[in-house]
């Protein structure tokens, strides 16, 4: 870690007593525009104390470059501006996940990673693409460091739609017993996942993908069941967080284990990526390609776009080969399904197709299969150098 | 009044109940084993992503 920025640990007690502080200082607030920009500057507060002053330095210059393009983009909409604007975010972040980095930009990047660019870089493009399209009004700057760097969601997200963000920035009810008990029970759920849960798995069943089969085939399960743990036990302490501060983080996961197929598994799996994915790139790519070239062709549409979509989620991972094949393996596991479900829908009609789906005995195998892909589709996305030696 | 109708009581939302008491403590009971292995020196880092 580079001087001036600070690890973001959440396993101590220097980060609790932040969160602690910020919560009495935002609970006595029932005034909505007093607490919105009360949250902005307890939150660059907290920042400071979590990431240090080259962290905050970081996410300062992320919000007002954010903030004076989306003011441009609330007169200008979209054109010239909004294409140089992505563009220069693309390749910022481009430059930010390039895996050999010159050593002069190591401090820059400890400190934009301090912040956790690639989400600063989605909730940035978010609030742009909402502004452009007039679903949002031009963003004021105390509105914009709330929304691009929240410290409750800032290490792994959840990502909230700029649109919800706007309509409920912050919530007013006075905090209950009841209430509170919610938000910190939510953080202990999240807590114990990852300090109980997660360790055991770690403990006990999973070995690096060093085990000889077929316990490799154990070890692909466990640390399946051991990135959800650990992932989802975030997403558990930012909610419980944000119903504390009164300051809403959206829920990320939803019982993932149940996907019936790789498209639904992007409905239940961080889910607030899926939905960015969904609203900035997926929809209108499909809308331009029905609307141009493929105005017969629906699911041809539907599969470049999904191709497109979950390529760059991919190449959002990181730049490293097992994050492409990743992205790769992923697209061409939702092309597989569109087209299995446009021929199922040809072979037997809508309604044949809704009796196909409530059969117990599809449904249990098709969530056997998903979760089969998705468990080897970790090993491809964190371990692809073990890929070689089966 | 009729008979069958009953009197609804006024429901204190913070009021201490049975449930709340078991829920708090399925909290604490969550907790220690969570704070003794942060103590041993367990991490929880999400950096430089």
């Amino acid at each position: 870690m580079s001087e001036g920025v600070q690890a973001f640990d959440l396993g101590t007690a220097g980060f609790w007593g932040v969160v602690l502080l910020a919560v009495l200082l935002l609970a006595a607030l029932t005034d909505a525009t007093w607490k919105r920009r009360a949250f902005a500057v307890v939150n660059l507060l907290a920042l400071g104390l979590l990431v240090g002053p080259l962290g905050v330095l970081a996410a300062l210059v992320a919000v007002t470059v954010g903030w004076a393009v989306g003011r441009a983009l609330a007169t200008r909409g979209f054109g010239p501006v909004f294409v140089v604007a992505c563009l220069a975010l693309a390749a910022v972040f481009g430059v930010h996940k390039w895996p050999w980095p010159p050593p002069a930009l190591a401090p820059v990047r400890a400190a934009f990673g301090a912040i956790a660019l690639s989400y600063v870089v989605l909730r940035i493009a978010d609030m742009w693409h909402a502004v452009a399209s007039r679903q949002a009004p031009a963003p004021d700057w105390l509105d914009t460091v709330a929304y691009v760097v929240p410290f409750h969601m800032l290490s792994a997200g959840p990502i909230r739609a700029y649109t919800a963000w706007v309509k409920e920035p912050v919530t007013t009810e006075p905090l209950t017993l009841h209430g509170t008990l919610d938000g910190v029970d939510r953080i202990v759920t999240g807590l114990f996942k990852k300090f109980v849960l997660a360790w055991l798995v770690d403990l006990y069943l999973f070995h690096d993908m060093a085990s000889p089969w077929p316990w490799r085939f154990v070890e692909i399960q466990a640390f399946y069941v051991w990135v959800w743990l650990d992932f989802s036990a975030y997403s558990d302490i930012a909610v419980g967080m944000g119903r504390l501060l009164g300051v809403p983080a959206p829920e990320n996961f939803d019982r993932p284990f149940l996907s019936r197929n790789i498209i639904e598994f992007w409905t239940r799996w961080h889910i607030s990526l899926g939905d960015w994915v969904l609203r900035n790139l997926f929809q209108p790519m499909q809308l331009a390609l029905v609307r141009g070239r493929f105005r017969k062709q629906p699911v041809a549409a539907a599969s470049i776009s999904y191709f497109v979509a979950f390529g760059l989620v991919g190449v959002w991972h990181g730049l490293l080969p097992g994050q492409l094949l990743w992205g790769v393996y992923v697209a061409v596991g939702m092309v597989a399904v569109n087209l299995y479900r446009a021929w199922l829908t040809k072979r037997l009609g809508r309604k044949g197709l809704k009796t196909y789906q409530a059969n117990p005995w599809i449904r249990a195998v098709a969530v056997v299969l998903t979760f089969e892909f998705v468990a080897f589709s970790m090993v491809v996305q964190f371990y692809p150098q073990t890929l070689w030696g089966w | 009044m009729a008979d069958d109708e009953t009197v609804a009581t006024p429901v204190d939302p913070d009021a201490v109940d049975g449930r709340l008491v078991l829920r708090l403590l399925w909290v604490v009971v969550r907790l220690i084993p969570v704070v003794w292995l942060m103590r041993a020196g367990e991490t929880f880092l999400y950096q430089g992503f």
